[in-house]
C-alpha cells in the first residue's frame, strides 16, 4: 500500500474543490433557511419536524468538510492504510443520527395523533400588521424548499462525476427536502381549514422520510465497512471495475489466471489482484509493472497490490 | 414585501384559519365561558356573588363585548379548569398566567397582553385557531387601555 497522500487527476481535483465550495454553500443556505424557520416556529409539530429535518441536513456537508481534511493525510504508523475511510466513518455517524432523530419524531407525531393533541397557532405582529402565524411559517417553509432544490441540483452532477456516495446521498437528501417542506405546508393549510390532524399527520410523514433517508444510508455505509465490492452510484448493482481489472491482468502474457478483490476505500477503490504466474522468471519486476499498469485503468484505483499466488480459489 | 403582505391579507380575507370545533361561532352573540383563578392583582375574585375585577377580568369583558357575548364565570381549581379548557368545555381561563408555565403543553397561551419581568397571557383551548386569533386581535386592540394596579400603562 502506498504511503503517499491520495493523488487525484486534475479534473477530479477540480471537482473535489467544487464539492467543497458546494458544502460551504449548503451550510450557508440551509442555515439561513433554518434561522428563518426558527423565527416562525410555533407549536406546530409539522413545522418543528420540518425544521429539525432542515437543521439535520446541515450536518452532512459540515461533516464532509471535516472528513475532507482527514482523508488526504498520508498513511502513518498508526493508520498504515491511510485515512481515506474518514468519509465512511462520517457517513455512518450522520446516517445513524438521522435514523434515530426520525424515529423520535415519528413517535412524537404518532402520540399527538393518537391522543388528539391539537396545534394552537396564534398571531404574529409583523411591521404593524397582525397576521395568523401560519402564513409566515408557510413562507419560511417555501424558502427552505427552494434552497434544498437548488443545492440538490448543483450537487448531483458533481457527485456523479466524483463517484462520491456521501455527496450523492446528500444531493438526494436535499432534493427530498422538498417533500418534507411540501408536506409541512399541506399540513399547515389543513390546520388553517380547521383540520387539526393535518399537522401531526404531515409531521409523521416527514419523520418517515427522515427515517427512510437515514436507514438507506446506514445500509450502504455498513456494506462499505464490510468490504463490499464497489457498487455503482445510487444503485445496488456491482461496478464493472473488478472484472475489468482481472481481465486486464489475464491479458498479460506471463499471467495464467487472475482475480481482483477490490473494495471501496472512501471515495477511492483499493484491493488486491491475485495472479497465477506461468513462471517465476523476472517475477518481481513483472509484478511492479503490472501494479503500475493496472492502477492506470481507473482514476479511483489507488494502493493496489498485485500478489503472485500458486492457485486461485474462485468466489 | 408589500406583495407578500397583500397575498397574506387576501388569504386572511377568506376567513382562515378556521376552528376545528367552531368555538368562535359558538361564542359570538352567545355565552363565553371563562374559568377564573384568583391571582391578585391580575384577577380579584371574591366569589360567585359578585363579578370578578382586576386587569384580566376587564380584558375578558372587553373581548366579550366585541363579540356580543355575555361572560359566564367558571370557578374551579386551576388543574380542573385547565383540563376543561383542553377538552374545549370552556373558552378561556385567566389567573395571572405567564407564558413560561408548563400548562403551555396542554393549552394555548395567547400573545402577551402585558410584559413586565414576565409575559402575561390568557389561556385558550388548543387548536381552536380562529378563536385564538380573534382573542389575540382583541388583546392587541385593548392592551393600550389596560391600567395596571400600580398605575402603569400596559405597553409592549
Amino acid at each position: 500500500m502506498s504511503a503517499s497522500p491520495l493523488q487525484l487527476p486534475e479534473q477530479q481535483q477540480q471537482l473535489l474543490d467544487r464539492s467543497r465550495r458546494l458544502a460551504w454553500l449548503s451550510i450557508a443556505l440551509l442555515s439561513s433557511a433554518s434561522i428563518f424557520m426558527a423565527f416562525t416556529l410555533g407549536q406546530s409539530q409539522a413545522m418543528k419536524t420540518a425544521w429539525i429535518s432542515d437543521v439535520l441536513s446541515i450536518v452532512p456537508p459540515a461533516v464532509l468538510l471535516v472528513a475532507m481534511r482527514f482523508e488526504r493525510r498520508p498513511a502513518d504508523r498508526r493508520f498504515p492504510f491511510g485515512y481515506a475511510r474518514a468519509i465512511s466513518v462520517s457517513f455512518l455517524v450522520t446516517a445513524s443520527v438521522l435514523t434515530l432523530f426520525g424515529l423520535t419524531l415519528l413517535i412524537d407525531a404518532a402520540m399527538k395523533l393518537l391522543t388528539g393533541e391539537r396545534p394552537p397557532i396564534g398571531t404574529l405582529v409583523i411591521a404593524g400588521h397582525q397576521i395568523w402565524a401560519g402564513w409566515p411559517m408557510i413562507a419560511a417553509l417555501a424558502y427552505s424548499l427552494g434552497c434544498g432544490l437548488l443545492i440538490g441540483k448543483l450537487k448531483e452532477p458533481v457527485a456523479r462525476a466524483l463517484h462520491d456516495k456521501a455527496l450523492a446521498a446528500e444531493a438526494q437528501m436535499n432534493r427530498d427536502e422538498w417533500m418534507s417542506e411540501g408536506a409541512a405546508i399541506v399540513g399547515l393549510l389543513l390546520v388553517a381549514y380547521g383540520m387539526w390532524w393535518g399537522d401531526a399527520g404531515s409531521a409523521a410523514f416527514i419523520s418517515i422520510m427522515i427515517i427512510k433517508d437515514g436507514w438507506s444510508s446506514v445500509k450502504e455505509v455498513i456494506a462499505d465497512l464490510m468490504d463490499e465490492a464497489p457498487t455503482t452510484l445510487g444503485h445496488l448493482g456491482l461496478d464493472e471495475l473488478p472484472v475489468k481489472v482481472a481481465a486486464a491482468a489475464e491479458q498479460l502474457p506471463w499471467v495464467a489466471r487472475a482475480q481482483a478483490r477490490l473494495r471501496e476505500h472512501g471515495r477511492m477503490i483499493t484491493g488486491q489482484v491475485l495472479v497465477v504466474p506461468r513462471s517465476d522468471e523476472d517475477l518481481t519486476a513483472r509484478l511492479a509493472r503490472a501494479t503500475r499498469d493496472l492502477t492506470n485503468i481507473d482514476w479511483r484505483l489507488h494502493g493496489l497490490v498485485v500478489v503472485a499466488v500458486a492457485d486461485l480459489e474462485p468466489f | 414585501m408589500r406583495r407578500v403582505l397583500l397575498f397574506c391579507c387576501l388569504l386572511a380575507a377568506c376567513d382562515l384559519p378556521r376552528d376545528p370545533d367552531d368555538t368562535l361561532k359558538h361564542v359570538q352573540n352567545a355565552t363565553m365561558r371563562v374559568g377564573i383563578v384568583n391571582a391578585e392583582p391580575w384577577t380579584i375574585d371574591v366569589g360567585s356573588g359578585s363579578a370578578p375585577s382586576g386587569v384580566e377580568p376587564s380584558l375578558v369583558q372587553a373581548i366579550a363585548q366585541e363579540l356580543g357575548a355575555t361572560v359566564e364565570w367558571v370557578r374551579k381549581p386551576e388543574h380542573e379548569l385547565m383540563r376543561d379548557l383542553h377538552d374545549r368545555k370552556i373558552h378561556l381561563v385567566i389567573g395571572g398566567f405567564t407564558d413560561v408555565l408548563p400548562w403551555k403543553q396542554e393549552v394555548a397561551f395567547t400573545r402577551p397582553y402585558f410584559t413586565d419581568r414576565d409575559r402575561h397571557v390568557l389561556a385558550a383551548p388548543p387548536g381552536e385557531n380562529a378563536w385564538l386569533v380573534a382573542v389575540e386581535r382583541a388583546i392587541e386592540r385593548h392592551k393600550g387601555e389596560i391600567t395596571m394596579p400600580n398605575g402603569e400603562t400596559a405597553r409592549r
